[in-house]
C-alpha cells in the first residue's frame, strides 16, 4: 500500500464517449503525474467536463480505459473510486450543517462518532472554516461555500481531488484570492489534482500542466508557460491569451530566419524549433504585447481604429493597409503616449516574437 | 409637487399592497370587488350562520358539541373519518411517492405521458368514478369473476360495501393530489447533490435515504396535509363505495341537514369539519409554506 498521504497516476487510453453521433469524448489519451495539478481548459461543449465526469463515475465510457495508480477503474461506481469531488456550484447538501456535510463521507465509510468529529475539525481548520461548523451552507457566503465542499472532498483523504469549475460562481477577486490558497492547498497536501475551468486565467494561475480540450479531444498539453510561448494551433494561441495571426508564404530562409511574402508586404520570423522550406504557407501566432509603436524590424503603417486605456495597460486597435486587423497592447510605461484615434502609426515586432501555428 | 414616496413607488403592475405609500387604496382591487362582495354575501355570511346555528339550535349552548364528542354514534363518525382518512392518505403517498419518483426520473417524453395520465382522472366526475368501482369490485364484477374463474378464490372477496371500497375509491381519487406536490418537490432536487454523494463513498441505497429522501420531505408533508384535508370532506366515494355502512363526517352531516332535520346538531359537525381542515392547513403554513406545499 503506498503513502496514504501521496497521489497517485491516472492514465486514460482511447476514453471516448458518444452520445448518438456526436462525440463527446473522442479517443483521450491522457497521463497525469501522480501529485500533479492538471487542468483541463476549453471552451463549453470541449468535452472537458465530460472527461473529468467520466474520472468520477458519472459518465460510462463508451470506450477506452482509465488506471488509476496501475489498476483499472473503469467499471468501477462512482463510490468505489475513493475520489473527491468539488462539484459546480459545490453541491452541499442544504439539509446538513457544514459539519454534517464535512462528516458525510465519514460517516458513511462508518468511523466512529469521535473520529470523525476530529476529523472534519481538522479539515475545516484546513480550509479556516472552524468557526461556521453548526451553519447550515444557505447561511454562507459563496467562497465559504466552496471552502466547505472541499473539506468535504479532502476529508476522507482521497487518492486524488477532481474540480469541476471551482470558481464558477465567485467574483473576480474572491476567485483570485482561492485560486492562491487552492495552488497552496495542493502543495502541501501533495495529492493529483483534476481541475476543469474555461477562464484561462485561473488554468494558468493554478496548474503544473494544462491540457486544452476541443471538440472532444486534447488539443495540446504542456506547463502554461509552454503552452503559451509555444502553442501549436490557431485555437490554442487565441484561447490561451489572445493572438494576431498573420498569414504568409516563405520566399528565403536564412540561418533559421524565414522571409514571408504576406499581404503588408514581407515579414521576417525567426523559425526556431518549427522547421518550414521555401514555398511554405505558413501562419503566425504574434501576442498583442509584442507588437512595438515606432520603427524597428518588421517595420510597418497602421492607422489607429481605438486606443483604451486600462490602467495596467492599454489596448490599441490597428488596421493595415491590406485590412488586416492587430491587437496591440502597450505597457503601463508607455500608455501614457496613447497615439490618437485615427492618426496613422509605425510598428514592429521582433522576428522571434512569432511563433508558426497550425491553422484549423 | 411629487412627494418623497414616490422614489420608492414601484410600477403599479408589481404593487402589492392594499394602499399605496400615500394611502391610496390601489385601484386594482376594483377588479376583484364584485368577486369580494360575492364571497362575502354568499359565503362568509352563511358560515357564520352555520357557527351560529351549532350553537344555537335546538337551544343555545354547546350541547352539539358535547354530544359529538360523547355520543357513541356521532363519536364513532368522526373516529372513522379519522381513521380511513389515515389509511388512505399512508397508502396515497406512499404509491404516489413511487409515481412521483418515475415522473422525476424518466426521460421528459415520457414525464410528459405519465403527468397526463395523472392528471386526467382529475377531470372525470368523482361520482363516475364511484360508481365505476362499484362495477369493478362488486361480488359479480369482473376483478371476483376473473380471481374465481383463475381459481385463486372460491367465494367473491367482499372489495366494496365496505371500508376497503371507500379506501380504495378515495385512493384512486387523491393520488393525483399525492403526486403533485411531491413531483414539484423532487424535481428541484439538484442532481449534482446526488452525484456528491455517491462520490463521496455512498451507495445508491444510502444517497436516497439519506439525501435524497430527506429532501422530499416537505413535498411528502404538504402532501400528506392536502391529501388528508380532502379526505375529510369526502361524500359522495363513502356514501357509494360504502353501502350505507360506512358513515364518513360529510355524509353525517348530510344527514343531520336533509332527513333526521337536526340543523344545529349538523352545523356542529360542520364546524368541526372545518376546525380540523383549517389546523391542519395551519400546521402546513408554519411547516413548509403553503407556497411550497402547492406547488
Amino acid at each position: 500500500m503506498t503513502d496514504e498521504s501521496a497521489g497517485q497516476d491516472i492514465r486514460l487510453y482511447g476514453l471516448s464517449k458518444y452520445y448518438g453521433d456526436f462525440r463527446a469524448l473522442d479517443d483521450v489519451n491522457l497521463h497525469v503525474a501522480a501529485g500533479e495539478f492538471l487542468t483541463l481548459l476549453g471552451p463549453s461543449g470541449s468535452g472537458k467536463s465530460t472527461l473529468l465526469m467520466a474520472l468520477a463515475g458519472f459518465v460510462e465510457p463508451t470506450h477506452g480505459d482509465i488506471f488509476v495508480g496501475g489498476s483499472s477503474i473503469t467499471a468501477l461506481a462512482p463510490e468505489k473510486r475513493d475520489f473527491g469531488v468539488v462539484f459546480q456550484g459545490y453541491a452541499l447538501f442544504p439539509h446538513m450543517t457544514v459539519a454534517g456535510n464535512v462528516g458525510y463521507p465519514l460517516k458513511v465509510r462508518g468511523l466512529g462518532k469521535p473520529e470523525i468529529a476530529a476529523k472534519v475539525r481538522d479539515a475545516l481548520d484546513l480550509v479556516q472554516l472552524g468557526h461556521l461548523a453548526t451553519r447550515l451552507p444557505k447561511q454562507l457566503s459563496g467562497g465559504q461555500q466552496q471552502r466547505v465542499a472541499l473539506a468535504r472532498a479532502l476529508v476522507f483523504s482521497p487518492k486524488m481531488l477532481l474540480l469541476d469549475e471551482p470558481m464558477g460562481a465567485l467574483d473576480k477577486k474572491l476567485r483570485h484570492d482561492l485560486q492562491l490558497e487552492l495552488r497552496q492547498l495542493h502543495r502541501r497536501l501533495g495529492r493529483t489534482f483534476v481541475n476543469v475551468t474555461h477562464d484561462q486565467e485561473e488554468a494558468m494561475a493554478m496548474s503544473d500542466r494544462i491540457a486544452i480540450m476541443r471538440a472532444g479531444k486534447i488539443e495540446q498539453l504542456g506547463a502554461p508557460r509552454a503552452l503559451y510561448d509555444a502553442p501549436e494551433t490557431r485555437f490554442v494561441a487565441d484561447f490561451l491569451g489572445k493572438s494576431n495571426f498573420i498569414e504568409g508564404k516563405v520566399t528565403g530562409i536564412d540561418a533559421g530566419i524565414a522571409t514571408l511574402d504576406t499581404a503588408d508586404g514581407p515579414v521576417v520570423h525567426a523559425l526556431g524549433t518549427r522547421p518550414a522550406g521555401i514555398g511554405d504557407s505558413l501562419l503566425l501566432a504574434l501576442r498583442p504585447q509584442k507588437l512595438m509603436l515606432g520603427p524597428g524590424p518588421n517595420s510597418r503603417k497602421a492607422t489607429v481604429e481605438t486606443a483604451i486605456f486600462l490602467g495596467t495597460h492599454a489596448e490599441v486597435s490597428l488596421r493595415c493597409a491590406s485590412g488586416l486587423a492587430l491587437a496591440l497592447n502597450l505597457g503601463i510605461e508607455n500608455a501614457q503616449a496613447l497615439p490618437a484615434e485615427g492618426t496613422t502609426v509605425e510598428l514592429g515586432w521582433d522576428p522571434a516574437a512569432t511563433v508558426a501555428v497550425r491553422p484549423d | 409637487m411629487p412627494s418623497p414616496a414616490d422614489k420608492t413607488a414601484r410600477p403599479t403592475g408589481f404593487r402589492v399592497a392594499l394602499r399605496d405609500a400615500r394611502g391610496h387604496l390601489d385601484p386594482h382591487w376594483w377588479l376583484v370587488a364584485p368577486i369580494l362582495i360575492l364571497v362575502v354575501c354568499l359565503y362568509l355570511l352563511p358560515l357564520g350562520n352555520v357557527l351560529l346555528l351549532s350553537v344555537s339550535d335546538p337551544k343555545p349552548g354547546l350541547d352539539n358539541y358535547e354530544r359529538i364528542a360523547t355520543a357513541s354514534g356521532p363519536l364513532k363518525v368522526l373516529l372513522t373519518t379519522l381513521r380511513l382518512c389515515a389509511i388512505t392518505t399512508v397508502i396515497s403517498i406512499v404509491l404516489g411517492f413511487c409515481v412521483a419518483f418515475a415522473m422525476a426520473h424518466v426521460r421528459e417524453t415520457h414525464q410528459r405521458i405519465l403527468v397526463v395520465a395523472v392528471l386526467v382522472p382529475l377531470w372525470i366526475s368523482v361520482l363516475i368514478r364511484a360508481f365505476s368501482w362499484l362495477v369493478l369490485l362488486r361480488d359479480q364484477g369482473p376483478v371476483n369473476d376473473w380471481l374465481m374463474q383463475s381459481g385463486a378464490i372460491d367465494q367473491p372477496l367482499a372489495l366494496v360495501r365496505n371500508e376497503l371500497g371507500v379506501v380504495i375509491g378515495m385512493v384512486h381519487y387523491l393520488i393525483p393530489y399525492a403526486v403533485l406536490p411531491i413531483f414539484a418537490v423532487m424535481r428541484g432536487i439538484d442532481q449534482r447533490l446526488l452525484f456528491a454523494s455517491r462520490s463521496l463513498g455512498a451507495g445508491a441505497v444510502t444517497t436516497f435515504l439519506k439525501v435524497y429522501l430527506p429532501l422530499t420531505l416537505p413535498g411528502v408533508f404538504a402532501a400528506t396535509v392536502i391529501v388528508f384535508v380532502f379526505g375529510l370532506g369526502f361524500y359522495v366515494t363513502p356514501a357509494i363505495l360504502g353501502g350505507g355502512r360506512v358513515v364518513m363526517l360529510a355524509e353525517s352531516v348530510s344527514v343531520a341537514i336533509l332527513q333526521t332535520v337536526r340543523w344545529g346538531f349538523g352545523a356542529a359537525q360542520s364546524v368541526v369539519l372545518l376546525v380540523l381542515t383549517l389546523v391542519l392547513i395551519g400546521i402546513m403554513a408554519k411547516t413548509v409554506g403553503l407556497k411550497k406545499g402547492f406547488g
